[in-house]
């Protein structure tokens, strides 16, 4: 990998980095899920700097080609993102569950009030 | 002793005045509340202008949050027994106070009406019954405890598993898990022989199309509800 690639993939790990710290300052992006984000750019970052890492985790693990190991190593940052997210879900749908419910019983409450206001 | 009648209804604009009269008749020790599952037909209309007390869901939430929603209604309202009770008409209150004695007298903590004890009444389809047996082996094999009917959804329950379902209940197609996870804790469970009909109108939560993901993940809920604490 020549200088001028590492320079150029550099650039845009940290310009990528820089948007989501904006999205995180304009509370766009919650602080916790970009964290992950965070986590792949600096992985990404020091493969970037140090290209033989690479070719020597490549050759500690037995596979045969480098840029399979960046396939494999994509592979379960994806999954990792992914997983997060159910996990997400599965709380914000517990969430407005409860929410719901409390709607329910405080809308049925204000009824009950207004009924007997108007007696 | 407050006792409490838990109607979820989703689209039951047919059934759900028949369903209300008939407690309101056999069932007169007894409150009841509609939950309305964000019913897309006019359910909510006739309970509105028939004067039902009912709690409105703002959004679907499917049967376990909607009996929830009534747990928790009871929870609050200090009521000492919760029976749940389908909106769809397949259920006869007559049945409600004997379900209460046998609570009370035997101190259980769920009491289950049941189809297939005296075998009268609507049976099921032959598929239906199939998948009922299953879970009743299944519970039968985990906890040792035979479960005739683990998917009726007429049950009623003591003041303790009314906090415990107001906390924590299953989202959907929670009878045989929420049964078994009484069973593994060593609450008491005993079913008594009921007669249930035919739906009249409205469909079943559980078609054809979605019958083998209701087999797996119902019973891979049971496997986790054995595991539980």
């Amino acid at each position: 990998m020549s200088v001028k690639l590492q320079v150029i993939v550099a650039v845009l790990i940290l310009f990528s980095l820089l948007m989501v710290g904006n999205l995180v300052r304009k509370k766009r992006l919650d602080l916790r899920y970009a964290l992950i984000w965070f986590a792949v750019g600096g992985v990404v970052l020091v493969f970037d700097i140090f290209p033989q890492l690479l070719g020597w985790m490549t050759h500690l693990l037995g596979i045969e080609l480098a840029v399979n190991m960046l396939f494999f190593l994509g592979f379960v940052f994806s999954l990792l993102i992914i997983f997060s997210l159910t996990m997400a879900v599965s709380r914000l749908s517990e969430k407005v569950k409860r929410l719901s419910q409390e709607m329910a019983l405080v809308e049925e409450e204000m009824i009950l009030l207004k009924e007997k206001q108007s007696h | 002793m407050k006792k409490l009648v838990i109607i979820p209804a989703y689209n039951e604009a047919g059934n759900i005045e028949k369903t209300v009269n008939d407690i309101i008749e056999h069932a007169p020790g007894f409150d009841y509340v509609i939950v309305n599952d964000c019913s897309t037909d006019n359910t909510l209309a006739i309970c509105r202008e028939k004067g039902f007390h009912v709690l409105n869901l703002p959004v679907n939430l499917g049967i376990g949050g909607g009996v929830q929603t009534g747990y928790l209604y009871a929870e609050r309202g200090g009521y000492d027994l919760a029976v749940q009770f389908d909106g769809d008409g397949q259920h006869n209150a007559a049945y409600l106070e004997e379900m209460a004695k046998i609570l009370e007298e035997g101190q259980l903590d769920m009491v289950i009406g049941s189809r297939y004890i005296a075998k009268e009444g609507f049976q099921s389809s032959g598929l239906r019954r199939l998948g009922i047996r299953y879970f009743t082996g299944l519970i039968w094999v985990l906890t040792r405890k035979r479960i005739t009917d683990p998917t009726s959804g007429m049950r009623m329950v003591n003041r303790r598993v009314i906090e415990m379902f107001a906390k924590d209940y299953p989202k959907d197609y929670p009878e045989p898990e929420s049964v078994t996870f009484l069973l593994k804790k060593r609450l008491k469970v005993a079913e008594i022989p009921v007669r249930m009909n035919e739906r009249e109108s409205g469909v079943s939560s559980i078609s054809m199309r979605n019958s083998v993901y209701y087999m797996v993940k119902v019973t891979l809920a049971i496997l986790v509800a054995m595991l539980r604490r």
